[in-house]
Parts: structure tokens; sequence; C-alpha cells
């Protein structure tokens, strides 16, 4: 008996202690930026394959960190002038390309911006493949002029400049500097914050009832009844729960941010509905009020 | 661990002084224990505090601010019919515009009950549109008739007796007894319904149509009522009869363009089954729905899906219920890569529209989002383009099948026009045009403005310091109308 009551109060103070260890002292989880001898996983897979690719080791690429791997690494630091420590330090990772500085991926696609992609378009403008603005946008017309060249040239006509276009275009290679829009505006703000909410509140949904869940909340912005701008809409007090319980924080699918640009676009599948709730989980009298217009899967909409 | 426990109590306790060694360990274990519970419990407190008086201080700022604007926009309206000059009448409605603006932003971010919120808002967005509409006409040189000014007084003082009720509210904060944070926490407590914990994490979406509700149940005791009571019956609105997008017409708009007769749901279905982008080889499941009346445009709802669970594929598509009209479809299925050009994709979206019998569209502009292209087609008549009848299709840029119509605001807009021949020749409007810009294309075009408005216009687009910009000149008067700019996207483009 006592034996047993003594136990008890042992468990419930360690599992009380590890509870507030836990809440006190949260896990320290930054990555450390060095692996060597002794390390394992993927940043050691990844230093292995450069060298390798770059002849300084021979073995395999296992992801662990051994002798072999060490003196690779001092090889190769010894080569670039680094100090030869044998560790795979920021310096050492950043000269193998590894890490957040290294996506020097020489070639230019839909979606990058720069003066290189200005020098592109310069050159199929001057050739009369390109006929918009040499603004250093890769946007649609860029890419399509691309295809158009590659044709003309006997290249692969993926609209994707790679060394052999570059060549081609004679400019020497070199990836897009990650400049903003020179213009300081961009419709991405607005599909991001609409895409969250989407993702929140209809997840589950078929891909209309998102769109149309999105469109509700554009919907809402024309009506005088409600805040004029998005971000008015969205948080605006006690209006969506998603919004006031944290959900809307979580990052949207890849289908939600697609039904926000449909919606954004002009799609509005409720024909013009400023509300929607669903009918078994609302506990509101108020709503159930209101006439239903449509319905798409668990929602029902309404003016 | 819960083994290793066990174990060593079990060796423990055949050692007798061992046990009592365990037992110190233990009580200087539980003193530790309850030391640092006491210190986190105070911290979290403190934390909990700071995050109140915080928030507390963020919407006494909106608070105040409201009260400020409401102010302004009272006095503002009540100097209308004291002012002569057309500068000076339109300089103060467009304050009053612009006053209602950012009260309407202070009032958004106040935790009100819907109710409240509602009546308040429209209020305010009704003052601000019909200001400024006021505005843009006296600044035009036709001063305000005495009606008109007589609107804007009436408007003015329903602001000046909400602005009364704010000052007793203001009254409350200020001596501490209302708290907007407890005025917050109460229309928390009302969504979550003590009573049925298993809805707290209800996906509705209109919360606050709930807490107009809750708000009667709680009434009473609440400290919330204070606030949220505010007293908005008391609002008389004049019927106001102007352009803006908020106006009454605008909001009750009809379709202007749905001909034909009232068909059924049988009719429809057939209808849906020719849509272009269905197989007839195959086999499809179809789902039938139809909207309210209430709807701007009635429709009939068919969801077709063929195929299996995984790989199923699925369409929404809505025939008008007057004339049975092809209004709206979405194929669910995305495309994953591109492998057309605009062009290519452009003439795929004709033939389409061809196909439904959409005659004379003309491509206006394009963008290209995740490998789809969607491209505004606008209505051409007598070489005028209409931009209020557009239409809009979305081609999958990796086959070019189509994936998405929305011919929602053609069918909106489209009419019997009588255009005239512009009075203001395509050559004497251009010297409207600033010099600056280098123009690369001239049209002439009808377009939408202050809500539904339209204008025969000339436009002029061009380059002015690498950038691409649009030129309105009214093709009947001469005067500027619009300008807008086109924005360049990695996708596309699109104009503001």
């Amino acid at each position: 008996m006592k034996k047993n009551k003594r136990f008890i109060f042992i468990l419930c103070s360690c599992l009380l202690f590890s509870l507030g260890a836990a809440t006190l002292f949260p896990a320290v989880t930054t990555v450390s930026e060095t692996v060597k001898q002794g390390s394992s996983g993927t940043t050691v897979k990844q230093v292995q394959q450069k060298l390798k690719d770059l002849g300084y080791y021979s073995g395999s690429v296992d992801g662990v960190f051994g002798t072999n791997t060490k003196n690779a690494v001092i090889k190769f630091q010894k080569a670039k002038g680094l100090t030869a420590d044998g560790v795979a330090g920021s310096a050492t990772l950043s000269a193998l390309g590894i890490g957040n500085s290294s996506s020097t991926s020489a070639t230019l696609r839909q979606g990058d911006q720069g003066n290189k992609v200005k020098e592109v378009q310069q050159k199929l403008k001057t050739w009369g493949y390109y006929s918009g603005n040499a603004d250093g946008i890769f946007g649609q017309g860029t890419k399509d002029a691309v295809i158009k060249f590659q044709k003309n040239n006997n290249l692969p006509a993926d609209g994707i400049v790679g060394t052999k276009t570059f060549a081609a275009l004679g400019i020497s290679p070199g990836a897009a500097d990650k400049k903003t829009n020179t213009a300081g505006v961009s419709n991405k703000d607005d599909s991001d914050l609409l895409a969250r909410v989407i993702h929140a509140e209809a997840e589950g949904e078929p891909y209309i009832g998102k769109v149309a869940v999105a469109a509700v909340l554009l919907n809402r912005i024309e009506s005088p009844q409600f805040p004029n701008t998005l971000s008015g809409v969205i948080y605006q007090k006690n209006a969506i729960s998603s919004v006031y319980n944290g959900r809307m924080n979580n990052t949207p699918g890849s289908d939600s941010v697609k039904a926000a640009n449909d919606a954004l676009n002009g799609w509005d599948p409720t024909y013009g509905c400023l509300y929607f709730w669903n009918p078994d989980t609302s506990t509101s009298a108020w709503i159930q009020r209101l006439t239903p217009i449509m319905r798409f899967g668990k929602h029902v909409f309404s003016k | 661990m819960d083994t290793n426990i066990d174990t060593n109590i079990d060796t423990n306790m055949d050692n007798r002084q061992e046990t009592n060694h365990t037992g110190k360990i233990m009580l200087v274990l539980a003193i530790a224990l309850f030391a640092i519970a006491i210190f986190w419990g105070t911290t979290k407190e403190r934390e909990t505090r700071t995050y109140q008086t915080l928030l507390e201080n963020e919407y006494q700022q909106s608070f105040y601010q409201l009260l400020a604007n409401v102010e302004d926009i009272s006095v503002s309206a009540s100097k209308v019919d004291m002012t002569t000059s057309p500068a000076q009448t339109s300089q103060l409605l467009s304050d009053i515009w612009w006053q209602a603006n950012m009260a309407e932003d202070n009032l958004a971010a106040l935790p009100l009950s819907y109710e409240a919120f509602d009546k308040l808002e429209t209020l305010l967005n009704h003052t601000g549109d019909y200001c400024r509409a006021m505005s843009k006409q006296a600044m035009s040189g036709t001063p305000l008739t005495e009606e008109q000014q007589q609107n804007i007084i009436t408007l003015g003082k329903n602001i000046a007796a909400v602005s009364d009720e704010l000052h007793q509210i203001e009254a409350q904060v200020n001596s501490g007894e209302l708290r907007f944070v407890s005025a917050h926490n109460d229309l928390r407590m009302g969504k979550n319904n003590v009573d049925n914990p298993e809805k707290n994490n209800n996906t509705a979406a209109t919360v606050a149509a709930q807490q107009g509700e809750n708000q009667e149940e709680n009434q009473a005791e609440s400290t919330a009522s204070n606030f949220n009571d505010l007293k908005t019956d008391s609002i008389e609105y004049p019927t106001l009869i102007y352009d803006g997008p908020f106006s009454d017409h605008m909001v009750n708009k009809k379709p202007e363009g749905l001909t034909g007769e009232p068909i059924s749901m049988a009719q429809a279905k057939e209808i849906a089954m020719k849509f272009p982008g269905l197989d007839p080889q195959k086999e499809y499941e179809i789902t039938e729905a139809e909207s309210g009346n209430e709807a701007t445009i009635p429709v009939y709802c068919f969801d077709v899906t063929s195929g299996e669970e995984e790989n199923a594929h699925q369409l929404h598509i809505d025939i008008s219920k007057t004339g049975g009209h092809n209004i709206m479809f979405m194929d669910y299925a995305r495309p994953e890569t591109t492998n057309l050009t605009t062009d290519e994709g452009i003439a795929k979206a004709h033939a389409f529209l061809e196909k439904l019998g959409y005659k004379n569209m003309q491509e206006t502009y394009t963008i290209n989002q995740n490998n789809v292209l969607t491209i505004a087609f606008a209505y051409k008549e007598n070489d005028i383009l209409l931009y209020p009848d557009q239409i809009k299709v979305q081609v999958a840029m990796d086959d070019g099948r189509i994936i998405a119509l929305e011919a929602a605001q053609y069918f909106m807009n489209h009419k019997e026009r009588n255009l005239e021949t512009p009075a203001v020749s395509v050559d004497s409007a251009r010297e409207k045009v600033p010099t600056k810009l280098q123009v690369t294309g001239e049209q002439l075009t009808v377009i939408p403005l202050d809500g539904d408005k339209e204008y025969l216009t000339w436009e002029y687009k061009g380059i002015y310091n690498n950038e691409d910009y649009v030129v309105y000149i009214d093709a009947t008067t001469g005067e500027e109308r619009n300008v807008v700019k086109i924005i360049s996207t990695p996708g596309g483009s699109w104009a503001m």
C-alpha cells in the first residue's frame, strides 16, 4: 500500500517536472552551421557529393562524415586557401556552394527578375523576337520570345535560358539578381492573404467551394456593409473564425492559392453572396434566418 | 522512464535507509517544483497582463481616432450649405470622404457586435461615397442642388448622433468602467458555447453573425453590451441618387444581357452536356443543383464527374435559368507545365468562344499563373471595344484545353447601345494626351467608371519611362477620363 502511494508520487513529480521543464526550456532547435568528423545527415551528403563532383572525394556518398570525408575536406580547403582544419564551417560550405548562399544556377526562367533578364530582353528585342518592354521581368511575353528564338536556332524550346541559349544570344550566363519590382506593386499580397483564409475555412471542400469562399470575401469589399479593402474584410473583428482562432496563419496548399487567383480574376460561383456558413456546425440562429442561395460542399452561401 | 522508476522503487523498498534517503530527495524535488510552478505562473501572468494592456491600448487608439473622425465629418457636413465656391465645396467634400474612410478603418478594428458594426459601416460608406461623387460634380463646375446639400446635411446629422453615442462610451472608457479587452472577451465567449464544446471549432465564417445573437442572451451582465448596444436605430437615410460603387442601383444591379425565356432543369442539363469541354463518348455522373433567385444571375448548376475517385475528372457548369446561357464553367484539373506560347493559348480560347456562340470577342489582357493562362475578352462592335462586356477564359498551357469560363460580367452589362460617332476626332483627342507618353496604339472604347456609368473614350496605349500606361480621353467632351498604369509581373500584366 505504502509502496504504491510513493510510486504514484514519484511518477507524478517526474511527470510534473518534465512538463514544467518542457514549458520553461523550449527545445533548442537551431541547426548547427558546421559539419565535422562524426556528423551525419543531409548536409554531410551534400558536402560529399560536391567534393566528389570536384574530384576531392572518392568514397561513397553515405551522409556519414568519416576520415575519408575529413581528408577530402582538408584537400579542398588547402586548394581554396581556407583554414585546413577538416571541419566544414560556413566558409567551407559556401565555397562548396552549399547553404542558402548557393542558388547560383546559371539559368533564367519565368518569374526571374533583374539586369540579366533585361539584357536578354534587349537582345531579343533588337532581333525582333520580343516586342514588350525591357523591364527586367521574365514574364510570359519574354518566355514566348525565348521559345521563338530557341525554335529558330534549333535549340530545345523550353522557354528557359540555359547555357546554350545564353551562348546563342551572345550573353555570358548569369543568374537573375532577385530585385523587387520597380513599380513597388504586386498582386501577390492579396492572393497570399486570400489563400490563407481559403485554406483555413475550406480546406476539405471541393475546388469550386474554395473559389466560392474567396469570392464571398471579395464581394464584401464591394458591399457598403463591409470594409473596403481585402485586409479590412479579413481582419474585421469577429468576422471570420479562422482569423480569430489563428488557424488562418497556416501555410496554404497549392489548391488554395489557385482558388484565390481564380476569385481575384473574377470568378464568382456564388453570384454576389456575402455570407457563408456550415449548417451542421453553425450555432447561430441569426445566420440561419438568411435565405440560402448556393451550396458548395459543406458550406451554404447567402446575401 | 516509467519502468525505470518502477524497478528503482522495488529495489529501494528492500532497504529502509535508502528509502528515507529517497524521501528526502522527493521532498527537495517537490519544493523545487513548487517554486518553479510559482515562478512560471507569475511570469505568465505578467506576460498576459502586458499583452492585455497592449491590446487595450490598440483598441483605445482606434476608438479615439474613430471619435475624432466622426466629429470631423459631422462638422464638415454642416458647413456644406455655407460654402459657395465650387473649389471650396469640392475640398470640403473630399475631406469628408477620406475622414469616412479613416473612420471605417478604425471601426473595423474595434470589437463590435455584428449588428452595430453593420449599420455604422453602411452609414460611413454611403456618406463617404456620396460626398466623393458630389465632390467630383462640384469640381467639374456643376454646383450642388439644394436637395444634394440637404442629403449631405442629413448624413452629417446621422453621424453626429453616432458621435453622441460614442461620447457616452468615451466617458465610460475614461473612468475605466469599460475596457475593450473585456468587450472583446465577451464576444469570444459568445462564440464558444460552453454547453456545446464540440462546436467550438466550427468553420462557419460569420462568427460576427453569431455574436449578434449571443449578444441578446448575455446582455444583462456583460460589459460588452455597453459598447455593442451602440444605438443606431435613429439612423434615417435620405434617398441618395448618384453614381458610385456603393449606390443602391449598383448594389442591386440586375443583369441586362440575359435574353430568352426561362428554361427547366432538364433543358439546362441538355445544354450543359453539349459543352465543348465534355467528351460525348465518356460516361459522366451528374449532380444537379440550382441557385436561389436572389443570385445576381440565377443559374442551374451541374457537377460533372467521370472516372474513378482517385483520378476523377470533375467539372462545374452553370447555365442561366433565363435563356440557358453558359455563364460559368470550371475544370478542377490543373496543369503542371507550360508548353504553349501566349498566342497559341489565345487562339485556343478564341476557337472555344466561337463554338459557344460568342462572336466579335477581342482579347484585351492576359496573365499566366501556375501554368494557367487567363485571357480577358471584350466585345467589339463597329470597331469599338466595349470593356464592360467582358468574358474571361482560362487555358491550360500544357495541352491547350479550356479549363474555365466566366461570362457573368458579360451578361450583367451586355445590351444594345446607341453608340454615336465620336464628336472628338482621334487626332484632336490625342492633343490631350501627355506629350511624355510615347503612344503605341489607339482605339475607340467604351469604359465603365464610377460603378457602372459608361463613357465613349479614345484609348491611347503608350510607354513612358519604360513603363506602360493607358490614357482615356472622352470622345464626346474631350476631357481626360482615366489613366491606367499597366503593372507587369512575371505572370503577366494587369491594369491599376
